[in-house]
C-alpha cells in the first residue's frame, strides 16, 4: 500500500470547500492562440514555461531565439532576444527569476536572467558525481527550490539547487530497462547484435515533475508514459494505436494540481488527458486547420487557471485550451488548493499520513482506488532497480 | 514519386489487416528494414485522430502529416542524437547531416559588404510544410538532372515502405533484417536496403551497399563510451563507428544528378573511379604542412571513401576502422558532400570556399546567432585544434596542394 504525506486536514476541508471545486469528468475547450496586438504569434514548437506567481506564460522560440511573455489572457506583454543563441529551454523560478538553458557540444549551461531578460549570472554545476558528469541537458524545469536538468538522449536527470549544487540524480534509461521488451531484446541481441544500437537509442520526448516530486516522462519508441514516484516505484502506461486514448508519438507532458496528466501526441495531433490513476479521460485537438485543431503538438504548460498551453508545428503558434474537471459524486481538489485554504483559514497544518486509496475517491465506473489492480488501465508497475542507489547523493 | 503511389495500394491493404488485428506489442525499431506499422504514417478513413477540417483538402495519401516529409519528421525531428535528422541546434551529427542548416540565416561583412548566408544551399530542400521546410528557391530541378525541386521529399530518396526490387509483390523474398547494420538474413529472406534507400524499382540505380553501426559518425578511435553506463571503464566497441561505404553510392545519387558521374568534365566519382595515387596522399596527410601520417590511422569521417565491396561482413569490420584507403578504393559523391545537409554551400562536408578553414563561414559567432551548438559545422571538431590555424581545404586530403 503506497503512503504519501499530505499537509492537510483532508476530509473536513473537502466538505467545506465551495461547490465550484466539485468536478465530474473532463472537458476541454479551445480559447485562443497566444497573440500580440498584431495578431496570433507564430512559432514552431515553442518551449513553454509558466510563472506561477504572476500567472504569466513564457515562450522560447528556438528558431527565432527570442523569449516572449504573455499575461494570463494570452496577450503579449514583453519580448527580449539578446544573447539567446543556443537557448534550448526555459523555466521560471519562485521569484520570477528566468532560467535559460543553452546547450553546446558536450556541454550545457544555465543562465539566470532578471525579469527584464538581462543576464545576471551563469550557474555552474557543482559536486556532480561521475555517473552524471557527462550530462548534456536539453531541458530545464524549476520545481520547489530545485532545478531539474534533463539529458533527453541519455535519459539522465540531475537535480541541483538554484546555486547549481548537485542534489539528486536519476538514470531513467536504467529505470525503464525492465520495460524494454525483454524477450524480443534478448532474442534479437543474441542473434543479431545490430539491434543493440537501436535499443540503446531509446530516449525521452517529454518530462515533468509534479508537486509531490513524482517524475513523469514520455518515451516515444515504447509508446509509453512513465511515472517514477518519489518512493522509487515506476509505473508505465499507454498502448500504441490510432484510436482514442492510444499513443502514436508521445511528446510533451504536464500534470495539474489535481493530478491529471496531459500528454501531447505528435502523430495523432492530440493532447490526451489521464486522471491520477492513469485512466484515460479525454483528448482534444486533432489535425486540421480550424483554430481548435492542432498540428504536431509538442510542448505543454498549464497555469493556475487551468489553461493548457500547447506548442505546435506548422508555425501555428501556441494554442490555449481551458480544461474543466468535474466529479459527480465526491469532490476532488488539488492538494495545493487545500493547503492554501488551510493557510488562509489560519488553521494548524498537521502532518498526516494519507492512504492513496482513501484519498482517491470513487468517481463512477472507471475508478475505484489506486490499489484496485488493473482497472483497465494498461499499467505496469515495477520497483525501481536503482531504488537504493539512484536517488540522493 | 509515382512509384510511391503504386506501393500505397498493398500498403493500405496491409494497414487494414494490422488495424483489424491490432499492433503486435511495442517495438523499438519502427522500420526494422522493411515496412513499418502502416498506421504510424497513415490514417485510414480520416479517422477520429485525423479528421479533415471543414474546407480543408483531404490528404490523398492518408498521411498523418501535411505531406510525406512532415510525416517522417513526426518521429525524426527532435533532440540531438539518435535517429533525429532535424534539430533546433544543429547537434545531430549523423552521417547524412542535420536539416537544421536549412534555417541557418546569418550575415557577415566581407570587404565592407554584407554577405548573407543562403540556407537553401546547405541542404536538400525537402518540403515539409508542418516543419517550415519549403521548396528550393535556387534550383527548379536537381542540379545535373531533371528531378523537380517542387516534389523533393524524404521519400524521394528513402522508400518508406522499405521494399527491395519491388518487394514480395515483385517476387522478392521477405525482408527479415535491416539493411543498415550488416545483419545477415536467414535463408529464404533478404535484408532491406541501406537506410531504406529506394532501389532499381524506385530510381535508376540499385540501392548502394553500405553498413553502419549507429546513427552517429566518428573518425575512429577518438571517441569511446561506456558500454555499461554504470561502469565507465567498460568500452562499447560500436562507439567507434562510421558508415563503411561499399559500392554504388554515386550511381545512386546519379538517379537525380546524372550529369555528375561518367562525365570527363566533372570531378570523377563512382564505381571504378579508384583513388590510385591519391590513396597514398590520403594516408600521409595529417594536416596542412604535416604529411607524416600512415594508413593505419589515416581515416577521416570528413573525407570518407568507398571500399569497392558488397561483402557486408567486410564492411561490418570496417565501421570501426581507423585505416585510410587502398589505391583500389574509390572516390564517391559522399567523399565531399553530405546527403541531407551541412553548414556549407553545396552541402559539402567542409568549407571549400575560404582559404583557411578556421576562418571560414559559419564563424563561431554565426553559430551562436543561429542557435547552433559550438563547432556544429564540423561535428564538434574545433578546426584550429584538430588541424591547426592555417589548415586549408580538405580537398588536400587527396590532392596535397597545400
Amino acid at each position: 500500500m503506497t503512503k504519501r504525506t499530505l499537509k492537510v486536514s483532508l476530509l473536513a476541508l473537502l466538505m467545506a470547500l465551495p461547490a465550484q471545486l466539485a468536478f465530474a469528468g473532463v472537458e476541454a475547450s479551445f480559447r485562443y492562440p497566444l497573440a500580440s496586438f498584431s495578431g496570433p504569434v507564430q512559432s514552431m514548437w515553442a518551449k513553454l514555461a509558466v510563472d506561477p506567481e504572476r500567472n504569466e506564460i513564457y515562450t522560447l522560440r528556438p528558431r527565432k531565439h527570442d523569449i516572449r511573455i504573455y499575461d494570463e489572457h494570452g496577450m503579449e506583454i514583453f519580448v527580449f532576444a539578446e544573447g539567446l543563441g543556443g537557448a534550448a529551454d526555459i523555466t521560471i523560478g519562485n521569484d520570477g527569476d528566468i532560467f535559460v538553458l543553452t546547450n553546446g557540444y558536450q556541454a550545457s549551461t544555465i543562465h539566470l536572467l532578471n525579469y527584464r531578460g538581462e543576464p545576471v549570472a551563469q550557474i555552474p554545476l557543482q559536486n556532480v558525481p561521475d555517473a552524471f558528469s557527462r550530462i548534456v541537458a536539453d531541458r530545464i524545469l524549476h520545481r520547489g527550490d530545485s532545478l531539474y536538468l534533463v539529458d533527453s538522449a541519455a535519459m539522465k536527470v540531475i537535480v541541483v539547487d538554484e546555486a547549481g549544487r548537485f542534489e539528486q540524480g536519476y538514470d531513467l534509461a536504467r529505470e525503464i530497462k525492465p520495460f524494454v521488451p525483454s524477450d524480443q531484446a534478448q532474442r534479437e541481441l543474441s542473434i543479431r547484435d545490430w539491434r543493440r544500437e537501436q535499443l540503446e537509442n531509446i530516449e525521452l520526448n517529454g518530462f515533468t515533475v509534479d508537486a509531490q516530486g513524482n517524475l513523469f516522462f514520455t518515451v516515444p519508441v515504447l509508446f509509453s508514459v512513465f511515472k517514477l514516484s518519489a518512493d522509487g516505484e515506476l509505473e508505465r502506461f499507454g498502448k500504441p494505436g490510432g484510436a482514442k486514448g492510444k499513443f502514436g508519438v508521445v511528446a510533451g507532458i504536464i500534470t495539474d494540481d489535481m493530478g491529471y496528466i496531459y500528454v501531447s501526441d505528435r502523430l495523432r495531433s492530440v493532447v490526451l488527458v489521464f486522471d491520477r490513476n492513469l485512466n484515460f479521460q479525454t483528448e482534444f485537438g486533432y489535425r486540421g486547420n480550424e483554430p481548435s485543431n492542432l498540428i504536431v503538438p509538442d510542448e505543454l504548460a498549464i497555469d493556475n487557471n487551468g489553461n493548457v498551453y500547447v506548442g505546435q508545428a506548422a508555425n501555428r503558434g501556441v494554442s490555449v485550451f481551458k480544461v474543466v474537471h468535474q466529479d459527480a459524486r465526491i469532490p476532488q481538489v488539488s492538494e495545493t488548493a487545500l493547503i492554501k485554504e488551510l493557510e488562509k483559514s489560519g488553521r494548524a497544518i498537521e502532518e498526516v499520513e494519507v492512504d492513496r486509496a482513501e484519498f482517491v475517491v470513487d468517481r463512477g465506473s472507471d475508478v475505484t482506488s489506486t490499489d484496485s489492480g488493473d482497472s483497465g488501465r494498461n499499467t505496469e508497475v515495477v520497483e525501481s532497480p536503482n531504488k537504493e542507489e539512484n536517488h540522493n547523493e | 514519386m509515382s512509384n510511391i503511389k503504386w506501393v500505397m495500394v498493398p500498403g493500405i491493404a496491409a494497414l487494414a489487416a494490422i488495424l483489424t488485428l491490432g499492433l503486435a506489442g511495442t517495438a523499438t525499431a519502427l522500420h526494422s528494414g522493411g515496412v513499418a506499422h502502416c498506421d504510424a504514417c497513415h490514417s485510414m478513413h480520416n479517422s477520429p485522430d485525423n479528421p479533415v477540417a471543414p474546407g480543408a483538402t483531404p490528404n490523398n495519401l492518408l498521411l498523418k502529416g501535411s505531406d510525406a516529409s512532415s510525416t517522417c519528421l513526426n518521429c525524426h525531428k527532435g533532440s540531438a542524437g539518435s535517429y533525429h535528422i532535424l534539430t533546433t541546434t544543429g547537434g545531430s551529427f549523423s552521417p547524412g547531416g542535420d536539416f537544421f542548416w536549412l534555417s541557418a540565416n546569418y550575415t557577415n561583412v566581407v570587404r565592407n559588404n554584407p554577405v548573407a548566408s543562403d540556407p537553401d544551399q546547405f541542404a536538400h530542400n525537402v518540403i515539409a510544410s508542418d516543419y517550415g521546410l519549403t521548396v528550393d528557391a535556387n534550383n527548379a530541378a536537381a542540379p545535373g538532372g531533371t528531378y523537380p525541386s517542387s516534389i523533393l521529399s524524404c521519400a524521394s530518396c528513402h522508400d518508406p515502405h522499405g521494399q527491395v526490387n519491388g518487394g514480395t509483390a515483385n517476387g522478392m523474398d521477405p525482408i527479415s533484417v535491416s539493411g543498415s547494420y550488416g545483419a545477415i538474413p536467414a535463408a529464404g529472406t533478404i535484408a532491406g536496403n541501406y537506410r531504406l534507400l529506394g532501389d532499381s524499382e524506385y530510381g535508376l540505380a540499385d540501392a548502394p551497399i553500405a553498413v553502419t553501426k549507429s546513427y552517429g559518425e566518428t573518425d575512429g578511435s577518438t571517441i569511446t563510451k561506456a558500454a555499461d553506463p554504470n561502469d565507465p571503464n567498460s568500452v562499447d566497441e560500436y562507439a567507434v563507428a562510421h558508415p563503411a561505404y561499399g559500392k554504388g553510392m554515386s550511381e545512386w545519387c546519379a538517379s537525380c544528378h546524372s550529369d555528375y558521374i561518367n562525365n570527363s568534365q566533372k570531378h570523377p566519382a563512382g564505381n571504378g573511379e579508384f583513388l590510385n595515387g591519391q590513396a597514398a596522399n590520403y594516408n600521409s596527410y595529417v594536416a596542412t604542412g604535416d604529411f607524416t601520417g600512415s594508413q593505419a590511422n589515416a581515416y577521416s569521417a570528413l573525407v570518407p571513401f568507398e571500399l569497392q565491396t558488397t561483402d557486408k561482413v567486410a564492411l561490418l569490420a570496417a565501421v570501426s576502422s581507423t585505416a585510410g584507403p587502398d589505391s583500389s578504393d574509390n572516390v564517391m559523391c559522399l567523399t565531399c558532400h553530405r546527403a541531407h545537409a551541412s553548414a556549407f554551400n553545396n552541402i559539402t562536408r567542409w568549407n571549400t570556399e575560404d582559404e583557411l578553414m578556421a576562418e571560414g563561414f559559419p564563424t563561431a559567432a554565426n553559430l551562436v546567432t543561429i542557435g547552433a551548438v559550438a563547432n556544429a559545422d564540423y561535428y564538434g571538431r574545433d578546426i584550429a585544434t584538430t588541424y591547426g590555424e592555417y589548415q586549408r581545404s580538405l580537398c588536400n586530403k587527396c590532392h596535397t596542394k597545400d
